[in-house]
């Protein structure tokens, strides 16, 4: 996995752990920031590394949490066995997606995921006996960790460290993934798609594969929202997440998963600064996309990283200092 | 080793091969020029399984290979080099050679020693993003690529292309010395001097047929293609 992203992951967790004691007042923001961080890694495998776009993954992230609500309120599951039958769910529509427009070159994923995300909204808001419609799904079990509830008051800090956990988790596995002959071979199809057929690299099928994995990333994001928050409605699955989604994996870096996990905090911190705005939140966010991919196409994290390499060049007198990547 | 029969493929509705035959023997250099447009790329785009041809055979070490998706071809030993040679600009030289033994299992370190032999020149910049090379060394790792797979038909669309004369002639040496018992190669070149003197054979190919083939002695001293593709005048080839 390279020494560099071992250190990231260490360096996370020890933040991870620290935080609810160095900011009582702050790190449970972080919590909904997690799971979106762990969409967006699933995200960025999909869009930095096959190249493809997905507007549906909000659908995903929704038919994890519905299918992990109705299974344990309903029919009184186990939420880790609800997880992974969103898992199966999603795998098996993520498949009846991919396969016929993933076969295809250019952007027919795209359209094909708009759409799906939009049938999925609208499943979720009038199919009101499975879903409970508009004012949604409540009173869904909080999740049992080793004989740990996750329940209040003094839950927050469990909660937290979680779902960071599991994106901890999920960082690993995608590492591990990208940092193989499978990742060199998906990096090949982003760079070059003909280039990588003729070395005999299935493209259709890695990027298919591509696509269900980060659909799976979505789906259990969704399964832990559902039990983090107890109560699901339509309202967080819209498209406009989807393309939330994007925004964040673009703006913290398409080329590396930790861009996924940068962009997240960020995006999802700034409506906390910018809550003042209301209804000018997306033209915001339209401008810091406009402006990253205009000034630092490569996105914060890479950015940060050069900007700290360019600074140390340039200027002679800090080159004492060690530089902090977090790459 | 390789022969194809009849071949008739195109883009769409553009049908850029009307029906081409050749064959390629154990261990040959063969090349083939032509002008823009006679169908040299899709040639070899076909023999590579990018497009799929409309009609017409190919036989791989007798074996039926038509129509075959280019996963299948590089596992049966075709390995083609792209025209503008197509390297992961921002990937490693060591990542794109190492991209290049991707159907392959198992130990690929003799085959790295042996592309870095051919091109000494690489050895020095295995850890440099291959988008940062010299034209001449993209050509060569392009080429090291290819070899990666260990290929019994090596296919090259223009390796010349935009280098300078003394570059394009240090890599057409190598092809020679890498033409062997297990390893053919098809040549597709602009560039005819350069081709028809490192290769065994040749065809010429115009507006998507055959017009001529032969030893490329002998073509080298047709006058067709004296003419049209070594530059030589009418005045020149008539007066001689």
């Amino acid at each position: 996995m390279g020494l560099k992203n071992l250190t990231g992951l260490v360096l996370l967790s020890l933040a991870v752990i620290v935080l609810p004691y160095a900011l009582p007042d702050f790190y449970f923001k972080l919590i909904q920031i997690g799971i979106y961080a762990l969409i967006c890694i699933g995200l960025s495998l999909l869009l930095g590394y096959a190249g493809q776009i997905s507007l549906g993954h909000a659908a995903f992230y929704a038919l994890g949490a519905y299918t992990s609500a109705i299974l344990t309120v309903r029919y009184g599951w186990s939420p880790w066995l609800a997880v992974w039958v969103g898992i199966g769910l999603t795998i098996i529509l993520a498949l009846a997606i991919g396969i016929p427009s993933l076969r295809l070159q250019g952007h027919y994923l795209a359209m094909a995921t708009l759409a799906f995300g939009e049938i999925a909204f609208v499943v979720a808001t009038a199919w009101v006996a499975l879903t409970g419609g508009p004012s949604g799904f409540g009173h869904i079990p909080k999740w049992n960790v080793f004989g740990y509830r996750l329940v209040p008051p003094r839950a927050d800090q469990a909660i937290f460290y979680f779902v960071w956990a599991a994106v901890i988790l999920g960082l690993l596995v995608a590492l591990n993934l990208i940092n193989s002959r499978v990742g060199r071979a998906l990096r090949a199809i982003h760079d070059g798609e003909q280039a990588a057929d003729v070395l005999g690299i299935p493209t259709a099928t890695y990027k298919i594969k591509i696509f269900v994995l980060s659909a799976a990333y979505a789906s259990v994001a969704g399964s832990i929202y559902a039990h983090v928050s107890g109560y699901v409605n339509p309202g967080p699955f819209s498209v406009e997440h989807s393309i939330l989604f994007i925004t964040m994996v673009i703006v913290g870096g398409m080329r590396t998963v930790w861009g996924g996990v940068a962009g997240a905090c960020l995006m999802g911190l700034l409506p906390e600064l910018l809550a003042d705005l209301e209804h000018w939140r997306f033209a915001i966010y339209g401008l810091i996309l406009l402006i990253i991919m205009m000034f630092i196409p490569q996105g914060i994290l890479l950015g940060v990283r050069d900007l700290i390499a360019w600074s140390l060049e340039k200027l002679p007198f800090r080159k004492a200092d060690s530089p902090g990547e977090t790459e | 080793m390789l022969r194809v029969e009849n071949l008739v493929s195109g883009y769409g509705r553009i049908v850029a091969l009307k029906g081409v035959s050749l064959h390629i023997n154990r261990g040959e250099i063969v090349t083939l020029i032509g002008a823009n447009g006679s169908g040299k790329s899709t040639l070899l785009g076909t023999l590579a399984g990018l497009i799929r041809p409309r009609s017409g055979h190919v036989h791989l070490k007798d074996r039926e290979v038509t129509r075959h998706r280019p996963e299948k071809l590089v596992r049966q030993g075709v390995a083609l080099v792209p025209e503008g040679r197509q390297l992961f600009a921002p990937m490693s030289v060591h990542d794109n050679l190492i991209l290049g033994a991707y159907t392959r299992r198992g130990d690929t370190s003799e085959d790295m020693e042996n592309v870095l032999a051919l091109f000494p020149d690489l050895k020095d910049r295995l850890g440099q993003a291959a988008g940062t090379l010299s034209g001449g060394q993209q050509q060569m790792v392009a080429i090291g690529r290819a070899l990666m797979s260990r290929p019994s038909l090596l296919l090259l669309d223009e390796p010349s292309m935009g280098l300078a004369p003394r570059i394009s002639q240090e890599i057409f040496q190598a092809l020679r010395g890498l033409a062997s018992a297990e390893c053919s190669i098809l040549l597709v070149e602009q560039n005819a001097h350069l081709a028809l003197a490192a290769a065994d054979r040749g065809y010429v190919l115009e507006t998507g047929q055959i017009v001529l083939e032969g030893d490329c002695e002998t073509l080298r001293h047709n006058r067709d293609v004296q003419r049209a593709y070594l530059g030589r005048g009418y005045q020149e080839a008539w007066e001689e």
